[in-house]
């Protein structure tokens, strides 16, 4: 992952955000008991990794719970409590409570055990939250200075994924990282791992790893060997799922052979919505078992092929700006009913309206 | 710019809801009263839910109608955003004039996420005393239980064929049409019970002549009918699939197609390909089996699973 790779070592590294870098420093040098401060604002614009950069360059010890900790009452009772009581001068210590939005039903009573840790605390606490006035951050809001993270501006974006496009020897249009920068809507993480699907030339660099997945999966004829192979693509389940369905005419003639891969990847398919759609994340491993079974059809290809990355995302986002077109064509309508169903009449639309049809 | 008919005879009132009326009687109750529950609209595309909304804010508040409700589409803004942003900003705001409450109709709800259903049942909660809620949805079984729980509930029925001709017979009138019973059937059938069709099929087939006639109706339907599927289709028959695929994320990606709508194209146009009869009614059995799997899966994998079947019927 791009983002993973490029992420800051230093506050120095950081872009577009040196006012909340400013405020947080601030704030805990002239921190006083009693209060905590809640820093929100949109996923990616560097909150978790600023406040960590901090705490590394004041040289403080950090101590963090997140959404994967457990956080119930008696978890946080135990493990918070005493990590906020203790420390010293010489040993200064950061606690941090991040995805503080996303306490679960089974962290009910979690929230008043964190109050309590708030005013109990010898140590500053700063929370971490997508949006401060989330219903179940209302009691917790009382006892926290607000801060708001801004979104990175679109500049900053095309600064740093120019930079990222240059050392890794990248192939890609200034005008396809402008459209990146600008989708992105200042998540600077998202932004850094769509350049990767805009560029061929980085598949280049590591294609011997996805060309060997992709060989293993369409011809071992050997389960395990190919679950191991996609355990070890550099390439994440998803992506490698979408290479596999950019290839399969290529590596496959016979149509009965095409109707079982397809067969396997509809179901897949099925498991991987879950996936996204519910945070079903059990499910990944029927997504992958079924990819894996791909390897056990009996494909006669010998030849070579150069397999090709997948199309998928470039194609999408070119076309953005004249689907916006068109949607503000219909909205001009005034038609009560939604964008689907509208489309869903275009052809008879297009009759009515003649010439003054902007549509699909 | 001249009105859509699908709009100008949409019924301003309860009483020209057609065919509803164990629903249409219950609901006027409450509007006598000018205090109605929250309520879910329950059944298929065309056959008065949305029209029975606006119907109802008509009635409740009269002139002041716009300003107290808010009319939002669930499949184009469906995230949780919307739930926070737009609908809790409207819910909380006091009503204008003497009805105590506002109307949020949601329509197509069931496309909203779970994580919007979830948020959207903390603002019903909230803003009772001064906003009801109204969904539409095809299926109510998408929704999540607490939301059903909280609604009334009306099943609305799709419309029977004498419906849709009073319908069209309404429009022919208004318009001052001249048009054949036999056009009038065509239309009944090509509608499937959906009237914002009929409506648009009426007045295309108006645009290009005079006299509406079956093979004008014909026209239209043949000129509506996207030759890409078609086009798609045969490329499949006959092995090509990357012609096919490539045809198919053209329409998907590039024209915003949805899936849903080029599987009812695909299954429409089955019986009129050069196969066997037998291999028909094996395709069909496939069409609604992906059709089953598009509600939760991609688009484009489940459209090239099913096109890839195509091939193993070509005609030898």
């Amino acid at each position: 992952m791009l983002s993973e790779k490029y992420k800051p070592n230093s506050l120095k590294e950081v872009v577009g955000q040196t006012e909340l870098i400013v405020k947080v420093s601030d704030w805990i040098k002239k921190w006083k008991p009693g209060k905590a401060l809640l820093v929100y604002g949109p996923t990616g614009t560097g909150k978790t990794l600023i406040i960590k950069l901090i705490a590394k360059e004041m040289k403080m010890v950090l101590f963090e719970l997140n959404a994967s900790d457990e956080r119930s009452a008696s978890s946080i009772k135990e493990r918070l409590l005493p990590a906020a009581k203790e420390g010293s001068l010489s040993n200064k210590r950061l606690i941090l409570i991040d995805e503080a939005d996303s306490f679960g039903q089974s962290d009910r009573g979690g929230i008043a055990e964190v109050i309590k840790a708030i005013k109990e605390s010898a140590n500053p606490i700063i929370l971490i939250a997508n949006d401060a006035y989330d219903y179940k951050l209302r009691s917790l809001r009382g006892y926290c200075e607000l801060l708001k993270v801004r979104r990175i501006s679109k500049n900053s974006i095309e600064k740093k994924l120019t930079e990222i496009a240059l050392k890794e020897r990248l192939n890609v249009d200034k005008e396809v990282i402008e459209r990146i920068a600008e989708n992105a809507d200042g998540d600077m993480r998202s932004a850094m791992n769509d350049l990767i699907f805009s560029s061929e030339s980085i598949y280049r660099d590591k294609e011997k790893n996805i060309f060997e997945v992709l060989n293993t999966v369409f011809r071992s004829n050997d389960l395990r060997r190919t679950l191991q192979a996609i355990d070890r693509s550099d390439k994440d389940l998803e992506e490698l799922f979408w290479w596999i369905e950019q290839n399969i005419p290529l590596e496959y003639q016979d149509p009965a052979l095409i109707v079982k891969v397809f067969e396997i990847l509809s179901k897949a398919d099925i498991f991987r919505s879950n996936i996204t759609k519910n945070q079903n994340y059990r499910f990944i491993k029927y997504m992958k078992d079924m990819m894996a079974s791909i390897s056990l059809l009996e494909n006669p290809q010998k030849r070579f092929i150069m397999y090709r990355p997948p199309g998928r995302f470039i194609t999408l986002g070119s076309t953005k700006v004249s689907r916006k077109e068109a949607e503000e064509f219909y909205k001009s309508l005034g038609l009560n009913c939604s964008m689907k169903k509208m489309k869903e009449q275009s052809p008879y639309l297009k009759i009515i309206l003649g010439k003054k049809f902007m549509g699909f | 710019m001249f009105e859509i008919w699908s709009e100008k005879y949409r019924p301003r009132s309860l009483n020209e809801i057609i065919n509803q009326k164990h629903a249409i009687d219950r609901i006027k109750e409450f509007v006598k009263e000018k205090n109605i529950p929250n309520m879910l609209f329950a059944g298929p595309a065309g056959c008065g839910k949305t029209a029975t909304a606006l119907a109802i804010a008509y009635e409740i508040y009269e002139e002041n109608w716009r300003q107290n409700i808010l009319n939002l589409n669930a499949s184009d803004e469906r995230g949780i955003d919307v739930i926070r942003g737009k609908v809790k900003d409207f819910a909380r705001t006091k009503s204008m004039g003497s009805v105590p409450f506002k109307i949020i109709f949601l329509d197509e709800s069931d496309a909203l996420t779970p994580e919007a259903q979830q948020a959207l049942r903390r603002t019903m909660e909230a803003f009772t005393s001064i906003s009801r809620f109204i969904l539409a949805a095809n299926y109510s079984s998408r929704l999540i239980e607490p939301i059903q729980s909280r609604c009334a509930i009306f099943r609305f029925m799709s419309l029977k064929d004498a419906d849709v001709k009073h319908y069209i017979e309404r429009i022919v009138k208004g318009e001052k049409l001249k048009i054949d019973d036999g056009a009038i059937d065509e239309i009944v059938k090509l509608s499937e019970g959906d009237l914002r069709r009929v409506a648009n099929i009426l007045q295309a087939s108006a645009i290009l002549n005079k006299r509406i006639t079956k093979d004008v109706i014909y026209e239209v339907s043949m000129q509506a009918e996207p030759k890409e599927v078609r086009k798609m289709i045969e490329y499949a028959l006959n092995g090509k699939f990357s012609e096919s695929r490539e045809l198919l994320k053209e329409l998907l990606l590039k024209r915003g197609v949805s899936g849903e709508d080029i599987i009812k194209q695909i299954s429409s146009q089955i019986y009129d390909l050069d196969i066997s009869e037998k291999a028909k009614v094996e395709l069909i059995e496939k069409v609604g089996d992906f059709e089953y799997r598009l509600q939760t899966g991609n688009e484009q994998i489940q459209l090239e699973a099913l096109l890839a079947r195509f091939a193993l019927y070509k005609n030898s």
